[in-house]
């Protein structure tokens, strides 16, 4: 029964290492089982599945990478439109007058109220979007660029984290570590800080 | 990459490559070993051997090898370190023993006490 689990366990990995390490994994299994114990074998096992897909892989990552950087656009569109319409700007005086926000009339502030002067009424704003030329600059659609932008810099973010991570393999620094961190020659050199998922990979 | 860029390394990353220092050795050999070398308080598991020791592989710490003797089981795989993984071990042991040394500076308790 154990064994089956275990044998489950070993074809939930990743494909690479499944392919590369798991008959090997069940030989050991076969071998240590009466000595070690069903238990903490199944045990390493689990650690073992979770570090290799929370640590060893990057696919999730890049998900994770693409989803923060589309709700990262998402809010500054959002927190553009608020500056725009003067709500922005009426809930920050509110914050600094201590007034309720919908107390404050956003054409009492100074760049809100020169917005609305300049504000073309709407006969001729309506004239205008008729003709070809009139495209009226909030109708540009800038929002993919930054979109685009965001998730280019949060693909090449992970990846050079996980990229340095694999090269440096870096592992814990305590203080007491990093102080004592001398090489032969009495020169001091840094190591990177323990992230968790070091922790997790030791 | 210099080795000490891989320090300080992980217990299990240790004692791998300790392992490794005298001869090559399979997966099971190398659990065997660690046993030994730790007086049986750390045994390493299938799992984080093998997760360790691809992870290693891809650093170029360790490689695979192709000797195997006659009657092994040919799902045994061996390994052994490659001179990345030797400098790696001899400085994770200077730096442990500056870390002795500092301890025994700071800590007069843990000098071994003299016969009387």
């Amino acid at each position: 029964m154990s064994r089956a689990i275990y044998r489950s366990m070993l074809w939930l990995h990743p494909a690479a290492f499944r392919d590369r390490f798991a008959a090997e994994m069940l030989w050991l299994y076969d071998e240590t089982v009466a000595t070690e114990g069903a238990a903490a074998l199944l045990a390493d096992g689990f650690a073992s599945l979770v570090r290799q897909w929370l640590t060893r892989r990057l696919t999730w990552k890049l998900a994770a990478a693409v989803i923060g950087g589309m709700l990262q656009v998402g809010l500054v569109l959002a927190l553009s439109r608020d500056v725009h319409s003067g709500r922005a700007r009426a809930s920050a005086a509110a914050l600094f007058t201590a007034q309720p926000a919908t107390s404050i009339d956003p054409r009492a502030l100074p760049a809100a109220r020169i917005a609305m002067e300049n504000a073309v009424p709407d006969s001729q704003a309506k004239a205008k979007a008729a003709s070809p030329r009139a495209v009226p600059v909030s109708t540009i659609p800038v929002g993919d660029a930054p979109l685009g932008f965001a998730v280019l810099f949060g693909i090449v973010f992970v990846y050079a984290c996980q990229r340095r991570r694999f090269q440096l393999g870096v592992r814990s620094n305590s203080p007491a570590a990093r102080h004592l961190s001398r090489n032969e020659a009495g020169e001091m050199h840094t190591a990177k800080p323990k992230s968790r998922l070091s922790i997790i990979a030791d | 990459m210099k080795a000490h860029a891989f320090l300080p390394l992980s217990r299990a990353t240790l004692y791998i490559l300790l392992a490794l220092a005298g001869e090559d050795r399979h997966g099971y050999g190398i659990m065997q070993e660690v046993a030994r070398h730790s007086g049986g308080q750390y045994k390493l598991g299938p799992g984080t051997l093998y997760d360790n020791l691809q992870k290693l592989a891809e650093q170029g710490v360790v490689a695979e090898t192709s000797v195997r003797s006659a009657n092994d089981d040919p799902r045994r795989r061996y390994y052994r370190l490659t001179g990345l993984g030797r400098s790696v071990l001899a400085a994770e042991i200077a730096r442990l023993e500056a870390v002795v040394r500092e301890a025994r500076r700071h800590l007069p308790m843990a000098r071994p006490e003299r016969a009387i």
